[in-house]
This record gives C-alpha cells, sequence and structure tokens, in this order.
C-alpha cells in the first residue's frame, strides 16, 4: 500500500507539533460505570488522556479493561459518568443527542470490527450514506468522493458491488473509505483487524499510518500489538486505568 | 435517490413476501375506506338531489272536496304554491293471475306540474283516453315497454281495463315499487273520466313562502290553513309534514352508509397493525445498522425519517392502486343503492375535497401506526446498538407456563412460543378478532331478521289477508270463501280508517282500525299491557307503528276515535296495551267492537290447508280471482309469505351492504395472521434448525410451529365471539328501530359460528403449515447460520 501514500492529501488541519493547539482529544478524570442487574462495574476510573493531532494512536489492553469504552467516549458513541472529554475544542459530553450526531457526522471517522456496513447498499451507497446524512457536499459530488475514496483505498472496482460479495479485508477497506467519507480529523478504529488474517491486517493499518501520515489523528483499539503497524504512541490500559503510555520508535 | 431512502426501499424488498402482505392490508384498507366513503358521498349527495330537483311539498294535506283548495291555499301569505293532487287506487296485473295495488295518479296537465314533480324518462304524456305512464321501479315487478298492453282493475267496475303504456316515468319521491309490491301509474283527467274513475283521495300539497327547511314553521303553516279550509267547509283529514329537503329514505340510507364507512375506516385502522408488526420486526433486526448510521452521523431525526420513508413508500403504492380501485367500486355500490332506492346518479365524480381527504387518511393512517414502532426502535443509543447480539429474548409472558407440567410437551412449547412476543400476538389476534367479529355482526343481523320475521309469522295465525275496497256483507264472504279450495278457517274483520281526538282537535295522524271478532286468532305479542278485553269492555290495543305517531299514549288512557266517512259519533276506548307489529303500518285494535259495525267486514283473515309460500299464494290468486268474479273488489289480498318477504326486501340490503362492508376487515384481519405467523417462523428460523440438529422430524417441527398458528386462531375466535354478540345485538337494535320501528328479536348465528371457527381452524393452519413447510425444506447449515 506504500505505493497509495501520495494518495493522501495533507487535511490542513494538522497544526505545528509544538503549537498550543496541537492536541486534538483531551479527556480530563473520566470515569465510567455501567448499571447491571448484578450491580454496578466500574469500566474507566479517572482517566486523563491527551491526542495530538497527526498521532498513530493505539490503545492496547486485555479483554475488558475498558479499551473499547475509552475509544467509544473519544468517538462520542458514549457518555461519561463524570469527567470531561473534549475533542477539537468541543465539550463532546455536553452535546445532545442530535447535535452529538451530527459533531459525529463531521469530526470523526469510525471504523469497526466486523466491518458494519448496510447490507442493502452498494459499496459506493455506504460510503455516500454519511455525506447523506451530513448533507455536504452537494448531492451531485458525492458520487464522485466515494468514487475517490474507493480508489484510495484501492477497491474502486466494486463500487456497485453489494458489501455481502466482498472478502473481510475489502469489506474493511470500504468502512475506511466511509470513515473518510467527511473529510473528519479523526478517525476512531475498534479492532479493526480482529477479523480479519494477519497479512490484510498489516495492509488495513499501513492505511491508518499513511491517513495520519497525511495529518489525520488515528486512535484505534487492538488487543494485538505489533511494532509493524507503525503506530506513533501506545497507551497500555488495565483495570479503567492508563497503565502506561509510551512513544514508539 | 439518496442512499438512505434507497436503503429503505431495498429493505423493504429484502423481504418481499412481508412486504407484499403489508402492502396488501393497506390496499384492502385503502380500498375498502375509499368504496364506501365514495358511495357515501354520491348516494347521499344524489338522492338528495334527485328529490330536491322535484321541489318536494312541505306539507301534504288530505282534503275532502276539491272546492277552491288550491286558490286558498296559494292567497295565504305564508304559502308559495299549492297544487292539488289527485289519486284513486285499483289493481295492475303484474304477472299471470298475479295482481298487486296500483296508485293511479290523476292528472289535469303533466306540463304544469310545479310541486312533486316528476320526470318523462320514455315515451310522451297519456294524453290519450287509454293511455297510462307509469314509475319506471315498476320494471322490477313486471315486463313492460312503451305501447304495451296493462290489465288494471278498479273499484266499482266490472270489468277489466286495458291500457297502453305511453311512458315510463321517475318520481323519485315515492317509495320504490320492488320494496313495496306496488305500482304507481300516471293518467290525465281525461283518462280517467273516459275510465269512470272515482277519486279516492284528495291531496293538497303546498310548498311555504318562507323558512323550507324550518318543520315546525310548516307545521304551523299547515295547521292554520287546514282551519280556514275547515272554515270553508273543506275537510282536511290529515296532515303530513316530512323532514324538510330530505328523501323519505334519506336517514335510513345515511345511517347505513355511516355504518359502512366506520366499517371501512377500520378496515385501514387494522392495516395499520400489519404496519405495527412489520416495523416492529423490521427495526429489532436493524439494530445494530440504526447504531451503526447513528455513528456515522445520522440524527434521530433523520433515522426515523428512512423507516416513516418506507411507511409513506408503501402507502404512496396502496393509495396509487387502492384509491381507484375504491372509486370503481364505490360508484359501482352508489349504483346498487340507487337502483333500490329508485334514484339516478346525477354524476359520477367524487369531490376533490373527499379525495383529498382519503389520500390523507391513507398516509396519516399508517404513518401514525409506525409512530410508536419507528420512535422505540430508533431511539437505541449507538453504545446500545453496538452491543446488541441478536440473541432470543424471553419475555415473562412465557415464564407463565414454566414449571407446569400440565399437557403434552410440544403444546407446552408451541403455547411459549406463542407468547414469546405477547405484543405482537395481541395486536394480531385482535386485528383478527375485530375482523371476525364484524363478519359475525353481519351474520347475527341475519339471524335476528329472520328471528324477527320468524316471531312475526308466529303472531299471524293466518295465511292470507284479503282487504276489500268497501265493507262487505259476512254473508255473501261466506258465500265466496266456503267454496274456495284449500280454505280451512277464515275470519272477516270490520274497521276503517281512523282518527284519534283529543281535548283540542282531530289528531293528523289517520290509521287503520280493526275490529277482529270475538274469538279471532290473532293475538300479537305485547310491548306493555295486554291483549284482550273483558266482558263488555270497550278495549283497543294499538301497535308499536302508532305510537311512534301518537307517543303520548300510555296503557290505561282512555281514548277517543273517530271513524272516517262511517258518520256517527266519535267512540271512547280504554288503551289496553301496545303490541308489537314487524312491518305493519300504524294500526288499532278495537276489541270487543265487531257488533258495532254490524254484518260487514272490511278485510278476511284466512288460514289454508297447507302453509307453504306457493300453496299460500295460489289460494290469495284464487280467492281474488273469486272476489272479482262476484263483483267483490279487492284492494289488495296478500299471502303471509309474500308479506314477510316484504319485509325482508327492506332489510335484506342492510345485511349485504354490511357483510360487504365486514369483508374487507376480515380480509386484513386475516392478512395481519398471515404475516405474523410468517414473521415468527422467520425469526426462528435457526431455533428450527437446532431443533432438526436435534432430532425433531419435519413433521414435528411444523406441527409445533402449527399449533402456534391454531392457538392464536383460537384465541381471535374467542375474542371474536365475545365481541361479536354486544355488537349485534346494538346493531340489531339500530337496525330494527330504524327500519322497522321496533328493536329485531336479537339471535346469534349457530352456522356463523361454527362456520367461522371451522373457517378458522383451517386457515390458520394453513398459513402457519405453509411457512413452517418452507423453513424445513432449507438445509440444515443454512438455517443454523441464519442471524
Amino acid at each position: 500500500m506504500s505505493d497509495t501514500t501520495s494518495a493522501w492529501p495533507a487535511t490542513g488541519r494538522r497544526p505545528s507539533p509544538d503549537s498550543s493547539h496541537s492536541v486534538l482529544v483531551e479527556l480530563r478524570g473520566v470515569e465510567k460505570s455501567f448499571e447491571s442487574p448484578a450491580g454496578t462495574t466500574a469500566a474507566l476510573c479517572g482517566v486523563d488522556l491527551e491526542v495530538d493531532r497527526g498521532e498513530y494512536l493505539a490503545i492496547v489492553g486485555r479483554s475488558g479493561s475498558g479499551k473499547s469504552t475509552l475509544l467509544n467516549l473519544i468517538a462520542g458513541i458514549d457518555r461519561p459518568t463524570s469527567g470531561s472529554v473534549s475533542v477539537a475544542g468541543t465539550a463532546v459530553h455536553a452535546l445532545g443527542e442530535g447535535p452529538l450526531a451530527r459533531w459525529r457526522g463531521e469530526n470523526v471517522g469510525v471504523v469497526f470490527q466486523f466491518f458494519q456496513l448496510m447490507p442493502t447498499l452498494t459499496v459506493a451507497e455506504n460510503v455516500m450514506l454519511p455525506m447523506d446524512f451530513r448533507g455536504r457536499p452537494p448531492a451531485r459530488e458525492r458520487k464522485r468522493r466515494a468514487l475517490e475514496l474507493l480508489d484510495r483505498v484501492g477497491i474502486a472496482g466494486h463500487a456497485d458491488k453489494f458489501p455481502a460479495t466482498l472478502s473481510g479485508g475489502e469489506q474493511q477497506r470500504v468502512a475506511i473509505a466511509r470513515a473518510l467519507a467527511n473529510d473528519p480529523p479523526l478517525i476512531v478504529a475498534d479492532e479493526p483487524t480482529g477479523n480479519l488474517d494477519s497479512r490484510t491486517a498489516a495492509d488495513i493499518h499501513r492505511l491508518f499510518e499513511e491517513l495520519a501520515a497525511a495529518g489525520r489523528t488515528v486512535i484505534v483499539v487492538t488487543h494485538e500489538r505489533t511494532k509493524d503497524w507503525g503506530f506513533s504512541r501506545v497507551v497500555q490500559i488495565a483495570d479503567g486505568l492508563i497503565e502506561s503510555s509510551s512513544v514508539e520508535v | 435517490m439518496r442512499p438512505r431512502y434507497r436503503k429503505a426501499l431495498r429493505d423493504l424488498g429484502q423481504d418481499r413476501g412481508r412486504t407484499a402482505l403489508v402492502l396488501l392490508a393497506l390496499i384492502v384498507g385503502v380500498w375498502g375506506l375509499s368504496s364506501v366513503v365514495v358511495s357515501t358521498v354520491i348516494a347521499t349527495r344524489d338522492l338528495r338531489d334527485n328529490y330536491l330537483v322535484t321541489n318536494p311539498a312541505s306539507a301534504t294535506l288530505w282534503v275532502a272536496g276539491a272546492g277552491d283548495a288550491v286558490a286558498t291555499a296559494r292567497s295565504h301569505p305564508d304559502v308559495r304554491d299549492a297544487e292539488l293532487r289527485t289519486l284513486t287506487r285499483g289493481r295492475i296485473q303484474v304477472e299471470t293471475d298475479e295482481w298487486v295495488p296500483l296508485h293511479l295518479f290523476l292528472v289535469e296537465d303533466f306540463e304544469s306540474l310545479r310541486i312533486a314533480r316528476f320526470d318523462l324518462e320514455d315515451g310522451g304524456w297519456p294524453e290519450g283516453p287509454l293511455e297510462i305512464a307509469i314509475e319506471r321501479d315498476a320494471r322490477q315487478l313486471m315486463p313492460m315497454a312503451i305501447g304495451s298492453s296493462l290489465s288494471l282493475r278498479f273499484p266499482g267496475q266490472s270489468s277489466r281495463r286495458e291500457l297502453r303504456v305511453s311512458a315510463i316515468v321517475h318520481d323519485p319521491g315515492q317509495a320504490p315499487s320492488h320494496m313495496e309490491h306496488w305500482v304507481y301509474g300516471y293518467v290525465s283527467f281525461r283518462s280517467a273520466r273516459a275510465l269512470g274513475l272515482v277519486p279516492s283521495e284528495q291531496q293538497l300539497k303546498i310548498t311555504v313562502a318562507e323558512r323550507p327547511l324550518d318543520r315546525a314553521h310548516i307545521h304551523n303553516v299547515a295547521r292554520d290553513l287546514r282551519g280556514i279550509l275547515d272554515e270553508r267547509g273543506l275537510h282536511v283529514s290529515a296532515i303530513e309534514v316530512p323532514l324538510p329537503g330530505r328523501h323519505p329514505h334519506q336517514g335510513q340510507l345515511e345511517a347505513l352508509l355511516l355504518l359502512q364507512a366506520s366499517i371501512g375506516g377500520m378496515a385501514l385502522v387494522l392495516s395499520g397493525v400489519l404496519i405495527i408488526n412489520m416495523l416492529s420486526a423490521l427495526l429489532a433486526r436493524q439494530v445494530r445498522e440504526i447504531g451503526i448510521m447513528k455513528a456515522v452521523g445520522a440524527g434521530p431525526m433523520q433515522v426515523m425519517a428512512i423507516y416513516f420513508g418506507m411507511v409513506v413508500a408503501l402507502a404512496l403504492l396502496a393509495l396509487a392502486i387502492g384509491l381507484p380501485l375504491g372509486i370503481a367500486s364505490g360508484r359501482g355500490f352508489a349504483a346498487v343503492v340507487a337502483g333500490q332506492l329508485n334514484f339516478k346518479l346525477l354524476t359520477q365524480s367524487t369531490p376533490v375535497p373527499v379525495l383529498g381527504s382519503l389520500v390523507l387518511a391513507g398516509l396519516a393512517l399508517p404513518l401514525l401506526a409506525a409512530a410508536f414502532p419507528v420512535w422505540r426502535g430508533t431511539r437505541v443509543s449507538v453504545q446500545q446498538a453496538l452491543l446488541t447480539r441478536g440473541t432470543s429474548r424471553i419475555p415473562r409472558a412465557s415464564s407463565l407456563f414454566a414449571g407446569s407440567g400440565i399437557g403434552p410437551r410440544r403444546l407446552l412449547m408451541a403455547l411459549r412460543n406463542a407468547v414469546r412476543r405477547p405484543a405482537r400476538m395481541v395486536l394480531t389476534v385482535a386485528t383478527l378478532a375485530v375482523g371476525l367479529a364484524t363478519f359475525l355482526v353481519a351474520l347475527n343481523l341475519r339471524a335476528s331478521l329472520t328471528e324477527t320475521l320468524r316471531g312475526a309469522s308466529d303472531s299471524r295465525p293466518y295465511d292470507v289477508e284479503v282487504i276489500f275496497e268497501k265493507p262487505v256483507s259476512r254473508g255473501r264472504i261466506a258465500e265466496i270463501v266456503e267454496g274456495t279450495q284449500g280454505v280451512t278457517a277464515w275470519e272477516a274483520w270490520g274497521g276503517g280508517r281512523a282518527s284519534l281526538v283529543y281535548p283540542d282537535g282531530v289528531s293528523p295522524t289517520h290509521f287503520s282500525a280493526l275490529f277482529p271478532p270475538v274469538g279471532a286468532l290473532m293475538e300479537l305479542p305485547m310491548l306493555r299491557g295486554r291483549w284482550g278485553a273483558a266482558d263488555g269492555e270497550r278495549a283497543v290495543v294499538i301497535n308499536q307503528g302508532l305510537l311512534e305517531y301518537e307517543p303520548g299514549l300510555r296503557v290505561g288512557d282512555s281514548v277517543s276515535l273517530r271513524m272516517r266517512g262511517q258518520g256517527g259519533d266519535d267512540s271512547t276506548w280504554t288503551l289496553a296495551g301496545i303490541a308489537k307489529e314487524v312491518g305493519s303500518p300504524p294500526k288499532a285494535y278495537l276489541l270487543n267492537a265487531a257488533e258495532t259495525v254490524g254484518g260487514e267486514a272490511l278485510s278476511l283473515h284466512l288460514s289454508t290447508a297447507e302453509h307453504g309460500a306457493s300453496f299460500q299464494r295460489d289460494v290469495s290468486r284464487r280467492l281474488e280471482a273469486r272476489f272479482e268474479n262476484s263483483g267483490v273488489d279487492v284492494r289488495f289480498s296478500l299471502s303471509k309469505a309474500e308479506d314477510l318477504q316484504i319485509i325482508d326486501d327492506h332489510l335484506d340490503l342492510i345485511f349485504y351492504f354490511l357483510t360487504a362492508a365486514s369483508l374487507f376487515v376480515l380480509m386484513v384481519g386475516g392478512l395481519g395472521l398471515v404475516s405474523t405467523l410468517s414473521m415468527n417462523v422467520l425469526e426462528r428460523r435457526r431455533e428450527t434448525g437446532i431443533l432438526r440438529s436435534i432430532g425433531a422430524s419435519n413433521a414435528a417441527i411444523v406441527g409445533l410451529l402449527v399449533i402456534e398458528g391454531e392457538i392464536a386462531g383460537a384465541l381471535s375466535w374467542g375474542l371474536a365471539s365475545l365481541l361479536a354478540v354486544p355488537s349485534s345485538r346494538i346493531i340489531s337494535d339500530f337496525f330494527g328501530n330504524l327500519i322497522l320501528g321496533i328493536p329485531l328479536d336479537f339471535a346469534v348465528s349457530a352456522t356463523g359460528m361454527t362456520g367461522s371457527a371451522v373457517l378458522v381452524v383451517i386457515f390458520t393452519g394453513l398459513v402457519s403449515a405453509w411457512p413452517a413447510w418452507r423453513v424445513t425444506r432449507r438445509s440444515l447449515p443454512s438455517v443454523l447460520a441464519y442471524e
């Protein structure tokens, strides 16, 4: 995929590393607990975290450690029980349902483990869907943009096919193209390669690396940790707390 | 098209069978509603317009002697116009040996009629001496055409008259001939003179100058005019003020059509249940997709719009198909109503606001039905949606049967499965139950009508009744009747027309006062009081028809009667009771009165050797021929079967209309059941695979699912039966009062109850066996992989 690196334009949103505005994601004292018939379970117990623009961050930890919960809070998919989550200066935790959905559409691209494409939409239509919800760009330009994005992830030839006819790797590429549909500054991915073979997984991570290199912030939750995947930083989480944060070399 | 709406359409296409069922139910609902609404609008509008174009009389006064009644009326400041309508009665032959009453209007100038006009439909006005115009509805009783010859008999004339039909006319103000079993004819004064006809009554028809729709005002004007006419020696025996501007049948028609429109509306409302079930199932399956859409930026309203978009697409398609069908069948239905009530459909157009309302209803009702499931299904948070694993939930209702060791294991399993989705099951059962109940109401109405007719038949122990034009001596009647083959017993009754006399004057209502002989077999069922008189008591029993006109009468009252045309003083009677008499005009039975009219009788009541309809009719015809040959004028002769048939004809139409309307609801209910059962099978496809994998045979799986279906069917039938009984009673009371003036004798249709039970068992068996059989045809790996 290295030959596609040049295909990713700089977003123009990436300030210089020393800028006071380089922090894109900021979590302060975030706690999250879940109520269930068995009682209250604490998933996160006072997490502080900052993620800079252009970072390719991995959140790693064992099953149940709270890594997916953390990612969901950053993506505005879930809300903290207490504490604050700020992304690009927006207090995400304080947004109502409607504004939060609009915010997600403009600022976050989400990639799931099981791809989660709409089975009754074609590949191109799946990519156009976030644009449709956002109402931008103009309708006549959406198809062109979807094809461009599909071309960048290397599956433009499948644009008119339905997801079920594609392999797992191809479906995940479609999901990445969909995540990029509204040109968001932040991409979050929850175990994006957990359902893929190692070679395809490597290709997907290379894609994320290129996106980060082009200025986007990419946060990936994974239970694996492979140096080849090019993370700029790895955050280790255990029992709802950040155990360590290390810059990869 | 936007991807979100493309998704909506493709999701509908994913499950074609269920979408088709929902669409079909919506089409049936739209069809049913638009059919009854269109027919209601056309029929009520055109019946009214047909009637108003005749310039109907505000009031009719029966006057004795022509004099200057018209001039007197026209000179009254509150009267706009007046005309005298002269009638005589006769008999007209409609078949070989079959004669029916003829109401013959004698018209001075056909061209100058201004009040209660009738239209020339074919031919030319009967200006010749032996020409007649006939009201068009008579074609349902006898063959006739312009130029054909008709046989007529008139009182006091020994020979028949042959008149040539010169015209067919349409007189929308008259009760239809085919329902009343009589014919309206129209001849010129010239013909009447040539035929030697004597007018039997004269009606002074007036229209009022102001406030033509104010019935109280019309009453006042008519009463005032009666006073003036009386002063001038023109006796007014009766006044009739119909509901202003409304055809005599308008109220009945509107009530019937309103009921039908309600049933049609019910069909559309119930089709909404299918929308609820379909969307609930779809949304339950698409929870994760909803979460993903929200995750990629869809707002709650945008997600809801997708599912409402599906409903709008289905509703528009249903309107595109159902509305034209409804308009066409509504027009056809209006044509049937017009034929039955003898009015013309003036236009086929449906007003734009009505069409607009139908479109609005066709869109709004499905959207309303969809509102709750869409709101509930789309309010799920992204987090909750992503956590959904599609595991089968076990609702509390299923645990009702947990631990129960009663009954076969398979039946228990079916019972638990049947209530796994209690809301869906309740909606489905309720929908089918309402459909079944509506259908049962129509059948029970028919049963109640039959029961009412049976009761009426039992209360009239006579097979044939003959009414004479003039009193006939009992001796003469005996000579004629006793030689008639088939007659086993007879009673000659006296009688005449009478009015009640109150301290402030004579009531305008005139009615038949009959004098049964002592020992008469007649004994009507009583609503209040008693039938019979003590020795020497002058007792009167009135029927409910007379009570309608004289509502102030109470049992035990002393009432004063004045017989019309018989001279003598008013007589005083004690009101002994109020009798129930089905399909009868206002009547009073004067008991112990036979001796007061000497040896003459006005009617003959007799029993025949056999009681079949054809035997009764044969005796009736033989008798009429014998009376004719003996020079006795018969007003009409009616067998019991014919009499009951007339009542049946009045109510039968209602039965057929209600049955037709209820079929729409039944169809929607049936489609609801089909939809739910197929949905249940689809959702449990994997479970059937698990059962097969642990050794269940295909037959066992089909049997299990069929039992589930039968449980739903049995619950629906039980609920329908519970709903149908009180509803049927209300409806049969309503229509009995509306048409006959008394509630029908309520009866439950045993055939309907057992027949519907059998049909439900067969129907539910088939519609649950089919999807069950199909799922067992699928390969085990494919059903186990189903999510």
